[in-house]
């Protein structure tokens, strides 16, 4: 009997196709976009787990300004914005940690300022990076593909390393920049190394988008902007993964030395960068589904709504089911399988549309949108409880007709 | 024991502050294998005679027995199977299921009885056979004529062997060619040992049946065996039901 319902609730559904679709709507944008918005969070956390794991083991990055606090409940909060404005991190900070017990190798990163150009081509979207010669040893990516990198006695000497963005497009596509120069606010850098590409760049990572960074030796940046270069992040090499954590305390006491006991850094881990980056994309996916929840529910009433009209024009053949038998309960399965059917064919729309949307802006943002099992499964699962729910009133309606006067309605 | 016994039934409806009475006391037997037709001008009450008899209203008071079984106080899941067991019924706007296809259409009261699909199918062929319809099994019913359609519906009454057949004006939405071809129908139902009730208000079709029953304001007025006996005996006596 379920299976002849459901055919008859095809049947019914295609009898009536603008109908349907339009009652659909709602739960096909529900669902498309919660399945949307969770597949490409689910992307973009792969997408950054993937950096951070390029970045190899055992990595801590010290940023200045107290980014992640806690509260006296322990609940954490992330707040970006602490790192923006004058670096609290000094060059003595480095020093300090790779003094400090369980640091194999630290390299500051500072943001300079300028224009790189080769020829009088600028390079507007260039990240100019000052590093030290051991950040190959720090992080594992990006990696050298060509040339070399800094040597340890190179670091008053105007020498860059390229990223592969950078190099396209100061000198043309896979065009071979090494021993060439480039300029930056009239400083003239030989190329001597350019970088592999680190992959797409999501731009909610913690770490720079390494593939349009132009390195220069740090020695080189008071020299060229007339500033001690501005450390926005020490990349830190600990000795190894068991060792981390006390390593991360480490660093915090000796560091609260250096600032006056003042906790004006953050020391973070790849854990944490992950963790974070995952409280940022639940809150979203949160929001997400909280606006999709309304369209959920706006659709559930919009089936509701049609099966109620269905029952009514439908009340004589509700009356004839019953005179030839059909038990009040046959009758109520009746309706709420079309109920059902109904939303789960919306959900199924909504999740093709999640499929096609989601693949698509991952697309355009450089991600690659993931479709878990258990998302598709949650998908199809609120379809049915919301055909359930809202289908129900209207198929006791149904089954409460009397025949009698079921058969007489004209 | 008589198929059917209803003793002083009544029925009122309550509209408002005014109430009416539809039946006024009906004492009736039918034994299996009779043909009778229930007539009687509009308003009479023989409609919801007929919605009594095919359980699909209950009497305001009274006694209604099939088989000897009492039929009232029986809770609705109850009359379901009941209805689907014991009745077939014949509409006069035919009431078939538009969207479902004439074989469908005749599957229906098998499918809520849980007749195995395969038997039901079978089943089916074999009733619209009987009706001249075989081969319009697989057709939708915009495709067939109305005396066809009504021909569907009596093959669908007949799905679940029912002991009763109640046609409620089945004629009134057919030309006098059509109604003829369903008289005709019924009578050979009839002969084949089907008990038979039609509620009807053309005579020449009342004629044709072996019992009349004249209603008047809820009462019977009249109940005349025109063509009496033979028949009936020959049904009682024969083989019940080939079909």
């Amino acid at each position: 009997m379920i299976w002849e319902n459901v055919k008859m609730a095809f049947r019914s559904i295609a009898g009536n196709k603008l109908r349907t679709f339009l009652t659909m709507l709602g739960i096909i944008i529900g669902v498309g976009a919660v399945v949307t918005i969770s597949s490409i969070g689910a992307g973009l956390k792969d997408e950054v787990g993937k950096q951070v794991s390029d970045l190899g083991a055992n990595v801590i990055f010290v940023l200045p300004g107290q980014v992640i606090s806690s509260d006296k409940n322990g609940k954490q909060s992330f707040n970006p914005t602490a790192s923006i404005g004058t670096s609290t991190l000094t060059e003595a900070d480095v020093t300090t940690i790779r003094k400090t017990k369980g640091v194999q190798a630290a390299a500051p990163l500072s943001l300079i300022s300028g224009i790189v150009t080769h020829n009088g081509t600028p390079d507007s979207s260039a990240l100019l990076l000052a590093t030290t010669s051991n950040i190959n040893d720090v992080i594992a990516s990006p990696k050298i593909e060509s040339g070399r990198g800094f040597k340890p006695n190179e670091n008053e000497q105007f020498v860059a390393v390229l990223g592969p963005n950078a190099r396209d497009t100061l000198f043309g596509k896979g065009a071979d920049a090494l021993g060439l120069t480039i300029s930056i606010r009239d400083h003239t850098f030989t190329v001597i190394g350019i970088n592999a590409s680190s992959g797409s760049n999501s731009g909610l990572s913690q770490s720079p988008g390494f593939d349009d960074a132009v390195f220069i030796p740090n020695g080189t940046v008071k020299t060229v902007t007339g500033q001690e270069p501005q450390i926005f992040r020490i990349a830190v090499k600990a000795d190894s993964q068991s060792d981390v954590k006390p390593t991360v305390d480490r660093i915090k006491t000796a560091l609260k030395k250096n600032h006056g006991g003042q906790s004006d850094f953050s020391v973070l881990t790849q854990d944490d960068l992950l963790s974070t980056v995952s409280t940022i994309l639940n809150a979203l996916t949160g929001a997400i589904a909280a606006i999709a929840s309304i369209a959920l529910l706006v659709g559930g009433i919009g089936i509701m709504n049609m099966m109620l009209v269905s029952v009514t024009e439908r009340t004589r053949e509700i009356g004839l089911r019953k005179a030839v038998g059909a038990t009040s309960s046959l009758v109520l399965l009746q309706f709420l399988i079309e109920a059902v059917v109904l939303s789960l064919l919306g959900g199924a729309l909504g999740v093709g549309l999640a499929l096609a949307g989601g693949t698509a802006a991952g697309h355009a943002i450089g991600i690659t949108a993931v479709f878990a099992t258990t998302t598709i499964f949650t998908a199809f699962g609120i379809s049915v409880g919301i055909g359930i729910i809202f289908g129900i009133a209207p198929a006791i309606k149904a089954a409460r007709m009397k025949p009698i006067d079921a058969l007489r309605y004209e | 024991m008589a198929l059917i016994e209803m003793r002083d039934i009544v029925k009122r409806y309550q509209t408002g502050d005014t109430e009416t009475v539809a039946l006024n006391g009906i004492d009736l037997q039918v034994e299996t294998g009779e043909f009778l037709a229930i007539v009687g001008p509009s308003g009479s009450g023989k409609s919801t005679l007929m919605h009594i008899l095919g359980l699909l209203d209950t009497p305001t008071s009274g006694e209604y027995l099939i088989d000897g079984e009492a039929m009232h106080n029986r809770p609705d899941r109850q009359l379901a199977k009941l209805r689907r067991n014991l009745i077939g019924f014949v509409f006069q706007s035919f009431n078939l299921l538009p969207r479902l296809n004439v074989i469908q259409n005749v599957i229906l009261p098998m499918a809520y009885a849980g007749v195995p699909a395969r038997q039901r199918k079978q089943r089916a062929l074999q009733l619209l056979g009987s009706v001249d319809l075989a081969d319009r099994a697989n057709h939708r019913l915009n495709q067939i004529s109305g005396g066809q359609t009504q021909r569907v519906a009596i093959a669908r009454a007949l799905a679940n062997e029912p002991k009763l057949i109640l046609a409620d004006e089945p004629t009134g939405n057919l030309d006098t060619k059509s109604s003829q071809a369903i008289v005709d129908l019924l009578k050979r139902l009839h002969q084949a040992g089907n008990t038979i009730v039609i509620v009807t208000h053309n005579p020449e079709i009342a004629a044709q049946t072996n019992r009349i029953i004249e209603i008047r304001d809820g009462s019977i007025v009249r109940d005349t065996r025109p063509r009496h006996t033979a028949s009936l005996q020959s049904a009682r006596s024969g083989s019940r039901r080939i079909v």
